[in-house]
């Protein structure tokens, strides 16, 4: 018998699919059941409920799996715009939380998920990339000193994938404070989505909070984005409390715009000089006779390839042409959570330091919507 | 390399946007740090302002720094287009030095690892 029950809230087409299979995955781990809100849309619950019945589990009301003494762990990708209620919901019933990244669509949401989470003493985690094999050298270097003093931090999280080209000719992208509506079913918002990742590896690796923000979003690739009036990508320029000066550069650009799933990277400017951490590196390279990497299909429920379920209706080539010398494994993240469980130690990246990065998020937002920075 | 080589940069990065390997340039991001005082820093940041307005047709309306002054330097350029730029410039006195560009368009991105080796081109 495992020794950690765990609920999973959500379903197919949100990060629940991955989460949810590789708890499921973890010997001392078992799923009991995939659970939600009641009376979500008829496409959520639809969704949730193909996903219990893949896993072979029940689909349960959330509120009856919170009160089974067999539930230890809940692992929740509810919609964003839900995430602050579930969140709490889930903390105050004395379960562990693991949390979908960004922790929340409103700063005031993060802090109730942070805070109820606080009070209940349970272990909170949320899915960040700070466990991969190069965030986690970028740290190592700064700790062992081979990374000097460090004087800037430069981070890119930039995910390759949607068909681009599509934007029409002449958008130019103005820039709005965030109406707090996050879930699309084409598309997401890519500074929200993707920039919380580089926010939160600038973040843990300084060990600093940030201080100012500057933004700029843009309209550069998708029509998907610009018919839903969000932006496709966001750069941050970020001035950390100690003075340290920082950047970001988050969004997606395209599925043939590189050569694995797009450029993740920390680059560190130190006493040391600089110095790169980047995921698939170092690499081998393939130079064959296979046929090239090329768009897949779009799928008219995702055409973004944000979800591996409506990959395998596309099939999609490989990209098989980078194969990295090392490799972060696919449930290092939600291990690193059950391992924190298991020691009742706190994890890297806690619901209260993803406050943060909401707060960051929406001054970016803000800054560029305005054009000027913004002070927190 | 206290001083980069913009000039052979800018034209290979010219050529794939004539010849459309990379649709309209949207955004770049360019990381360089040298060898070198604060003034190679400055001529390094005036270097990478006239690559950049040469790949996206002119001058930024838009521009906000900081750092700078015997620290790394960040800027971000912003275009009446919508177009968008973040440098960072840095120098040192030892250590490694390098850096990277990239320059997303409309239909693909252009890399480039800047090596110390490519001060031999200057």
């Amino acid at each position: 018998m495992a020794k950690y029950g765990i609920i999973a809230v959500g379903g197919n087409r949100t990060h629940l699919e991955g989460y949810a299979r590789s708890f499921a995955a973890d010997p001392r781990c078992e799923l009991i059941a995939i659970a939600d809100e009641t009376g979500l849309s008829d496409y959520r619950e639809g969704l949730n409920r193909l996903l219990a019945s893949e896993l072979n589990v029940p689909y349960l009301p959330l509120e009856e799996a919170l009160s089974r003494d067999d539930v230890h762990i809940v692992c929740i990708c509810a919609d964003v715009e839900r995430r602050g209620r579930v969140g709490r919901l889930c903390a105050e019933a004395g379960k562990h939380i693991y949390l979908d990244k960004p922790l929340a669509g409103s700063v005031e949401d993060a802090r109730m998920i942070a805070e109820a989470a606080e009070t209940a003493g349970v272990v909170n985690q949320m899915f960040s990339q700070v466990e991969t094999v190069w965030a986690d050298a970028a740290r190592q270097a700064l700790e062992n000193g081979s990374v000097g003093n460090l004087q800037a931090i430069h981070c890119d999280m930039l995910m390759a994938k949607g068909k681009p080209g599509t934007v029409p000719d002449g958008t130019v992208r103005q820039e709005k404070p965030s109406d707090g509506k996050f879930t699309f079913v084409e598309a997401k918002r890519e500074l929200f989505d993707m920039g919380v990742y580089p926010i939160a590896l600038v973040t843990w690796l300084t060990g600093q909070r940030v201080k100012t923000v500057y933004g700029i979003t843009g309209n550069y690739f998708f029509k998907e984005h610009a018919s839903l009036g969000i932006e496709d990508f966001g750069s941050l320029v970020l001035t950390m409390e100690n003075g340290l000066v920082a950047s970001i550069t988050s969004g997606r650009i395209g599925a043939t715009s590189h050569p694995r799933s797009g450029q993740q990277r920390i680059t560190m400017i130190s006493s040391s000089g600089i110095a790169t951490f980047s995921e698939g590196e170092p690499h081998i390279e393939v130079f064959n006779d296979d046929p090239p990497f090329d768009t897949p299909t779009v799928h008219p429920f995702d055409p973004m390839s944000m979800w591996s379920s409506t990959s395998r209706d596309t099939q999609p080539l490989p990209k098989d042409r980078w194969v990295p010398l090392t490799d972060t494994a696919e449930h290092a993240d939600i291990q690193a959570f059950v391992d924190c469980v298991e020691n009742g130690t706190v994890p890297r990246i806690t619901a209260r330091d993803a406050v943060h990065h909401i707060e960051v998020i929406m001054a970016g937002y803000e800054s560029a919507a305005s054009g000027e920075p913004v002070d927190l | 390399m206290p001083h980069w080589n913009w000039d052979s940069l800018r034209v290979a990065f010219q050529q794939v946007i004539d010849q459309g390997g990379m649709g309209r340039p949207a955004t770049l991001r360019l990381t360089l740090h040298t060898r070198g005082t604060e003034a190679d820093a400055v001529q390094n940041l005036q270097g990478a302002e006239v690559a950049v307005a040469s790949w996206f047709g002119g001058k930024p309306n838009s521009t906000y720094s900081v750092g700078g002054s015997g620290a790394p330097n960040v800027t971000a350029l912003k275009w009446e287009s919508g177009q968008s730029a973040i440098l960072s410039v840095s120098v040192g006195a030892d250590g490694a030095v390098g850096g990277n560009v990239m320059l997303m368009g409309s239909h693909g991105t252009v890399y480039h690892d800047i090596a110390d080796s490519e001060s031999r081109l200057s």
